[in-house]
């Protein structure tokens, strides 16, 4: 492994310049991204990869390991789902163990053979759908969970991360590099209008436009 | 597929818009030297996107040559050739076929079953060649036209299938490099990319379906007027576009890409991005 091929820098960059990249990447495959996420384990990998050749790098140019580091995968994969807070019905607790150890759709069928529709249902079945890939239905159970128990800080950060999910993608990507809302660059099509307008009076013309 | 899978071509620099071509002309041409002259009608930007992704991560590097088309005989264009080439060119030709036949099972058009018969040959030629990859393919299609029938307002469900159908595609790439970490991610990345193209593909036709009375995912619902049901999903569909496109993105993160990382980046963040709002703001009605 070449450790500056794995932080996409060159020997010759700065121990600054290496620092920052090292960041952008911890910060890109950071563990809290991925947590109960079917690729965890692949970026759990790619960061132990990155923070092995951090400190490879660290220890050639002497600057010492661990100093600075990011962050690190100690919590273990699915630790999300483990806090069974409510408890009271050992069902619920079962089907927790199945979605933790993957096992969806006897979750999943267990959870379509219960009558009782409550908060804590419409939470796990929202998360088994999540891992389905059925984002629209995950996002509808995430609500209802948090309307029928707006003060369950888990149903709550459920729906917050559905969401933000969905928020990050146009935030992160397109927002910061072009104008994204539409009104700004109306905005700049008037304005370079107006200074082309300027333009042809400039030149005495009227005949351009 | 559908052709909504492009780069913003404004932030290419001319060199990734040299590779981009590139591709685009090497699939045109594998899709000749493997079928036939005639199927190169169903060439599609997003399998020449299939075809650059396989490309970067392949340990061959593509070749880069300057050859004559058919298109434009006085032009030398650049054209990729690599290991991918042919691959991309059978899902070409299958996803390609799979459309076609679509049109005529849902709208019953005359010139959709010309073009079966016209495509037939080429698209057993594919799938003989593919097989396993040809039998999910078959699979997904029939659920899709199950759900279809039964006039399904699950968007998961439906768009799930064909979801299915593009994970298929990207993780069963019979390459070297396709290793089970790359496998996985590519489940995962065609799995959210397929559903980003089916509920844009339903955003954007929404309009022209109801007036044709065929079927759309959106329009299984009580409504009284199109223009303001149409209004009314939108904020739905963002959310099901951009979190398609959020997963796309993190598995995409996790591949190996070997080269033309700029040009991928551009079609990840900005094409996708961009293609998005177009069809949200409804300015893509009817072009595709």
């Amino acid at each position: 492994m070449d450790p500056y091929k794995v932080l996409g820098v060159r020997r010759s960059d700065s121990d600054d310049h290496i620092k920052s990249a090292y960041r952008k990447l911890a910060k890109k495959y950071h563990p809290d991204k991925y947590r109960g996420h079917d690729l965890e384990d692949l970026a759990n990998e790619k960061i132990k990869e990155i923070n092995l050749a951090y400190d490879m790098v660290q220890g050639e140019r002497g600057t010492g390991p661990n100093s600075t580091r990011g962050p690190s995968n100690t919590r273990g994969p699915g630790s999300s789902y483990t806090g069974s807070r409510t408890g009271s019905k050992a069902s619920y607790a079962r089907i927790r163990q199945m979605i933790q150890v993957g096992n969806l759709s006897q979750a999943d069928a267990e959870l379509d053979a219960m009558g009782n529709h409550d908060a804590e249902w419409h939470y796990l079945k929202g998360v088994v759908l999540q891992r389905k890939g059925w984002y629209d239905g995950a996002r509808q159970h995430f609500t209802n969970a948090r309307n029928m128990n707006p003060n369950n800080p888990e149903y709550a950060s459920a729906w917050n991360n559905v969401n933000k999910n969905a928020t990050s993608y146009a935030q992160t990507q397109y927002g910061n590099q072009t104008s994204g809302d539409g009104g700004c660059s109306v905005c700049n099509i008037c304005a370079g209008l107006i200074c082309a307008d300027c333009c042809c009076d400039c030149m005495g013309g009227g005949g351009c436009c | 597929m559908f052709g909504y899978v492009q780069p913003l071509q404004p932030e290419l620099k001319v060199k990734e818009q040299q590779a981009y071509k590139g591709y685009y002309c090497g699939l045109c041409k594998a899709i000749k030297e493997k079928y036939t002259n005639t199927a190169r009608f169903m060439l599609s930007y997003d399998c020449a996107v299939l075809m650059l992704l396989l490309g970067s991560m392949s340990e061959e590097v593509p070749e880069v040559v300057q050859e004559r088309c058919a298109a434009n005989p006085l032009k030398r264009k650049t054209v990729v050739r690599s290991e991918v080439g042919e691959y991309a060119a059978a899902i070409n030709v299958m996803l390609g076929y799979g459309k076609v036949e679509d049109t005529y099972v849902d709208d019953k058009k005359f010139y959709a079953r010309i073009l079966m018969g016209v495509y037939k040959r080429v698209n057993s030629k594919a799938s003989s060649e593919y097989e396993a990859l040809a039998d999910e393919f078959a699979m997904r299609m029939s659920n899709l036209r199950e759900l279809e029938r039964s006039k399904s307002d699950n968007i998961d469900a439906v768009s799930g299938e064909f979801a299915k159908l593009l994970a298929a595609v990207f993780s069963m790439a019979p390459f070297e490099f396709m290793d089970e970490r790359a496998k996985k991610a590519m489940w995962h990345f065609g799995y959210n990319l397929g559903r980003w193209i089916y509920i844009a593909d339903a955003v954007d036709d929404i309009l022209e379906d109801e007036t044709q009375g065929s079927y759309n995912v959106y329009l299984q619902r009580e409504y009284s007027d199109i223009e303001a049901h149409r209004q009314n999903i939108i904020e739905e569909a963002r959310f099901n576009l951009h979190y398609s496109l959020s997963e796309a993105c993190k598995a995409y993160e996790l591949l190996d890409i070997k080269r033309d990382k700029e040009l991928l980046d551009n079609i990840m963040y900005l094409g996708l991005a961009k293609k998005t709002e177009d069809i949200l703001k409804g300015d893509m009605n009817g072009s595709v």
